[in-house]
């Protein structure tokens, strides 16, 4: 009974937002279709929901592509693959690095004005180098998308260590702590909540360097069937490709953020 | 020295602190700004010594220096007969002196009971199941039983500094350091606090260095009261307080009280006003 009263307007709170949610969505699509249907600007160039919608659940796909086809899957499984190879890489390199620099003075100041001026560098502008330098398409994309998420995973780290407050170091210090233990047991927990932040922004940023790196020299995967359907014309293929985008790209910086509210639930208060 | 049969006065005893000639002198920023200067006290092991003074006025500095966080740059820190700081040498923090830090210091990441078990599993001094056991025995004894597997921040402030000095004790530190522990705290839950801080004190007799502005904090925790002056710091005063312990929060109304604080008083008052008249910029 005490449940049930406590638990009712956190539960009507969650349902009103999921409401204004819904909302948006509903909005978006009346003035998408609002604007096809009455030819606003170059709006007739796009397909509207509906046909979208058709081709997408057709067993018999005009264009080849829907949730019934293989060739689908095997687009997603392409650039899933790649996204989460060069995100583990990003991670595996980039944490590590985050906490020398954060952590070591003297590394900080070799190797901090060189990330720096490494960094602005587009994804796109390393393309020609990656494809000279690497062997096979594969491992040139996979280190086009991991270059983007690696910086954001760098910077996060060093910030998320270099933001520790000094009275845990002091107090692990005296308590008798070495420096492995301090950095084990303050520095890496210190910086998660930055790192898991450095991590989401990479996983954005995986996504769109990818769906550019495909674009260039992939074969398969979500980023080639959108350049392929538009060399081709097939607008309803390519709206099918960026939702596709942006719902895996959503699911996956959803997991992310799962993850690392589950190694931090000290934080809840 | 020669004769090692004959043991140095308090040599059994541990946490006797010499504080000699202690100076320290800013100067990585700018002019260099004479923090602490001929800092000279002798604090007997198992002493309880509060230093007053007004806000920024090396008293920090000091501590820091006793606990190894910052070197000094004259003088020399002895602990127990050992020289742990001078001039030429930079103490190092370790688990003798522990620090028990102004806005508190609990890991947030690690439970109650893991925050206490630390100190014991990153020594090698336990293992990690028998520094366990020992913090949840040591957290159940002070009646912090049932916050052990709490994390430190949905706690209320006083629980995380009674948790902070278990988790200091369980080290079985030569002195324990204070910096203004209880000065987040409001009035009702400081004076609770000080009555378990003495309840600890009286049962461990650890040498404690304490760090306050509050006068009635000072003389009531006190074996001595030290005054410190505006900077450079220096002695200025020291003040015995011979209320009986175990202290009762009733002492604070006694007469005897009331007369130490007026001297406390006067002597810090003098003090705050000179800084006052400096106009100098905070120190930590």
């Amino acid at each position: 009974m005490a449940d049930a009263t406590l638990g009712a307007p956190r539960r009507r709170i969650a349902w009103s937002s999921l409401g204004l949610g819904a909302a948006g969505f509903v909005l978006f699509i009346a003035v998408w279709s609002l604007l096809v249907h009455f030819n606003v600007w170059r709006f007739s160039k796009l397909p509207d929901l509906l046909s979208v919608v058709r081709e997408w659940t057709s067993r018999t796909p005009v264009y080849g592509v829907s949730l019934f086809t293989p060739a689908y899957y095997e687009d997603i499984w392409a650039s899933t693959v790649r996204v989460f190879a060069a995100f583990a890489l990003a991670t595996a390199l980039g944490v590590p690095l985050g906490i020398l620099l954060g952590w070591n003075r003297i590394a900080r100041d070799v190797l901090f004005p060189l990330l720096e001026l490494i960094r602005p560098i587009p994804p796109l502008a390393w393309v020609p180098l990656a494809i000279l330098m690497l062997s096979g398409q594969q491992s040139a994309m996979i280190f086009l998308t991991f270059i983007a998420a690696f910086f954001a995973t760098v910077l996060n780290t060093m910030l998320g260590v270099t933001s520790i407050d000094e009275s845990y170091l002091r107090a692990a210090y005296c308590l008798g702590s070495r420096r492995w233990d301090v950095v084990w047991n303050v520095v890496l927990p210190g910086a998660l909540p930055y790192i898991f932040t450095g991590l989401q922004i990479a996983m954005g940023v995986a996504w769109f360097s990818l769906v550019a790196g495909e674009m260039i020299a992939g074969e398969v995967g979500l980023g080639y069937l959108i350049l392929n359907s538009y060399v081709e014309l097939q607008t309803v293929t390519i709206v099918i490709g960026m939702i596709t985008l942006g719902v895996i790209g959503f699911l996956s910086s959803a997991l992310v953020r799962l993850i690392g509210h589950r190694l931090m639930v000290w934080q809840a208060r | 020295m020669a004769s090692a049969l004959i043991p140095p006065p308090g040599a059994t005893a541990a946490g006797a602190i010499s504080l000699r000639g202690v100076r320290k002198v800013y100067d990585s920023h700018g002019p260099a700004i004479v923090a602490v200067d001929d800092w000279t006290l002798e604090i007997a092991s198992g002493e309880f010594v509060v230093v007053v003074g007004p806000s920024g006025c090396g008293k920090t500095t000091l501590l820091n220096g006793i606990a190894g966080f910052d070197p000094i740059t004259g003088g020399e820190i002895v602990l127990d007969g050992k020289t742990i700081a001078s001039a030429s040498r930079s103490a190092r923090p370790g688990a003798d002196r522990i620090v028990v830090f102004q806005n508190g210091s609990l890991f947030p990441w690690k439970t109650v009971v893991d925050n206490v078990a630390y100190g014991p599993i990153v020594q090698r001094r336990m293992s990690r199941g028998q520094a366990l056991r020992e913090a949840r025995s040591a957290l159940a004894r002070v009646g912090l039983g049932d916050v052990a597997e709490a994390y430190p921040r949905t706690l209320s402030s006083g629980v995380q500094r009674r948790v902070e000095m278990v988790r200091a004790l369980i080290n079985d530190p030569k002195v324990l350091l204070l910096d203004e522990p209880f000065r987040a705290l409001d009035a009702i839950a400081r004076s609770v606090m000080h009555e378990e801080l003495l309840r600890l004190y009286d049962a461990t007799r650890k040498t404690v260095f304490f760090i306050t502005h509050d006068l009635d904090e000072a003389i009531f925790l006190a074996d001595r009261v030290v005054v410190s002056t505006s900077r450079p710091a220096r002695v200025k005063h020291v003040l015995r307080v011979d209320l009986p312990r175990p202290r009762t929060y009733l002492m604070m109304a006694s007469r005897e009280f009331l007369a130490l604080k007026r001297e406390v008083a006067d002597a810090v008052h003098e003090e705050a006003e000179n800084a006052f008249r400096l106009g100098e910029p905070e120190l930590a």
